[in-house]
């Protein structure tokens, strides 16, 4: 599905067609439950946010700007932080442990992504695999939690000064890999 | 952060942009930015490297049935009854013309207000707002959304006899570089005043604004919301956000 036949359902939705919305659903489903189960680390509450999801964009389809980047990462965007608000509420303490030993279906993000975002994909989970453990944790406890500095001090039992710089470190190195690939890969190049 | 050099606040750009500096840091390190063109366009690298980082998720394919779920949930909504318009919401008891009329911040003071810093305080605004929905003598007013931001919708609640109120609001517009929210408060006698200038939560899809007042409540029939320069205007410029109708 291209942007252009996103952008189109994007315009059913706003004008409430519901199998605009469903098709949407069907193609990006899988993708919003596995940001939300990657934040919650349960089905139900994954899923609740996967449909919570889906109505935020049923009423803010109009919202999308695609001058500001692709859809997938508007719409996963959203499921992240209607997660992170979920996993506050319910007062959770973020999971310990590497992220990326959960199982990994990279064939799900297939043709879901244009060209350029693939290989955004590819160079920063190069990158993230790279990272000393210490800075990849700081990175994704802070991303996929919402951590603040002092709330993964605490959680890890790190010196607040050595969460800092293992988190700057690590999104510097990110940042130098997505520069990169920008340059290389403008966005809209497929 | 008053005796920090430009490096080190430079150096807390990839964290905000994650939306992990700690509250007391965060107050701060926006009341730096506000002036800083370079830290603003740094940080929207940042951000940008922030938002891809979805893509590092770890796919799973999705539990069957929410398909059926969602068209269930649709025809649930198109079955409700329609939400009570914002504008009946402006025939308001007395007491809460005399509340709203309190609501007023140091004329022409620079605030930012998230959710984290706050003058005095030392509870979350999420949190404020949370206890004040407790209170059974708390007043609700909803926000009337102003064109092209019809999606904009939220409500202010406060304490009946004054002293602080919060701002829920969400989707907020996305502002551009060298912008911020800017609070306004119309007088009885038609004079605005400006309230403040605050921030969207990066990190919610939901923004907590805590309100303090000290003027008299009669003083204030309107609060609003609108978009200007993050060194804040005289007097509202840009276009409106929304309004709580107060009067």
């Amino acid at each position: 599905m291209d942007q252009v036949t996103v952008e189109h359902l994007l315009q059913r939705v706003q004008a409430k067609d519901e199998d605009a919305l469903v098709a949407l659903h069907a193609r990006y489903a899988g993708l919003v439950y596995s940001v939300a189960h990657r934040v919650l680390g349960e089905r139900m509450a994954a899923e609740e946010v996967t449909q919570d999801t889906f109505m935020r964009l049923w009423a803010k389809a109009h919202t999308y700007d695609p001058a500001r980047g692709e859809f997938i990462v508007w719409l996963l965007t959203i499921a992240r932080r209607l997660a992170i608000d979920a996993l506050r509420q319910r007062q959770r303490k973020a999971p310990l442990g590497d992220a990326l030993s959960i199982d990994d279906r990279p064939d799900l993000w297939d043709n879901l992504l244009s060209t350029s975002s693939g290989e955004l994909r590819r160079t920063l989970l190069a990158v993230m695999d790279s990272l000393p453990a210490e800075q990849r944790q700081a990175v994704e406890l802070a991303y996929f939690y919402g951590l603040s500095h002092s709330a993964i001090a605490a959680q890890l039992g790190w010196p607040l000064g050595t969460v800092k710089t293992r988190l700057r470190q690590g999104m510097q190195r990110l940042r130098a890999a997505w520069l990169g690939e920008t340059q290389t890969h403008p966005a809209g190049e497929d | 952060m008053a005796d920090m050099n430009r490096d080190d606040f430079l150096d807390l750009i990839p964290a905000y942009a994650l939306g992990a500096l700690d509250d007391d840091e965060r107050a701060a390190f926006e009341a730096r930015l506000l002036a800083d063109l370079e830290a603003q366009r740094l940080l929207d690298e940042y951000r940008a490297v922030a938002d891809a980082l979805v893509l590092l998720t770890p796919a799973q394919p999705a539990p069957p049935g929410l398909a059926d779920d969602l068209r269930r949930r649709l025809a649930a909504q198109r079955s409700a009854p329609e939400p009570q318009p914002a504008s009946t919401r402006t025939a308001l008891p007395r007491r809460i013309l005399a509340l709203a009329a309190a609501l007023a911040l140091v004329f022409g003071a620079l605030w930012l207000a998230l959710n984290g810093g706050r003058a005095g305080e030392t509870m979350p605004p999420d949190q404020m707002f949370s206890e004040l929905l407790a209170r059974p003598d708390a007043v609700r007013v909803a926000l009337v959304s102003a064109a092209p931001f019809e999606d904009v919708y939220g409500e202010l609640i406060a304490v009946p006899d004054g002293g602080y109120a919060v701002i829920k609001v969400d989707c907020l517009p996305q502002l551009e570089a060298g912008q911020a929210f800017q609070l306004w408060l119309t007088m009885a006698e038609g004079v605005v005043v400006s309230g403040g200038m605050f921030y969207a939560d990066p990190d919610s899809e939901t923004t907590y604004v805590p309100v303090t007042f000290s003027q008299p409540l009669a003083r204030y029939r309107r609060l609003a919301v609108s978009i200007e320069p993050q060194t804040g205007s005289a007097r509202p410029a840009g276009p409106p956000v929304f309004a709580v109708p107060l009067a």
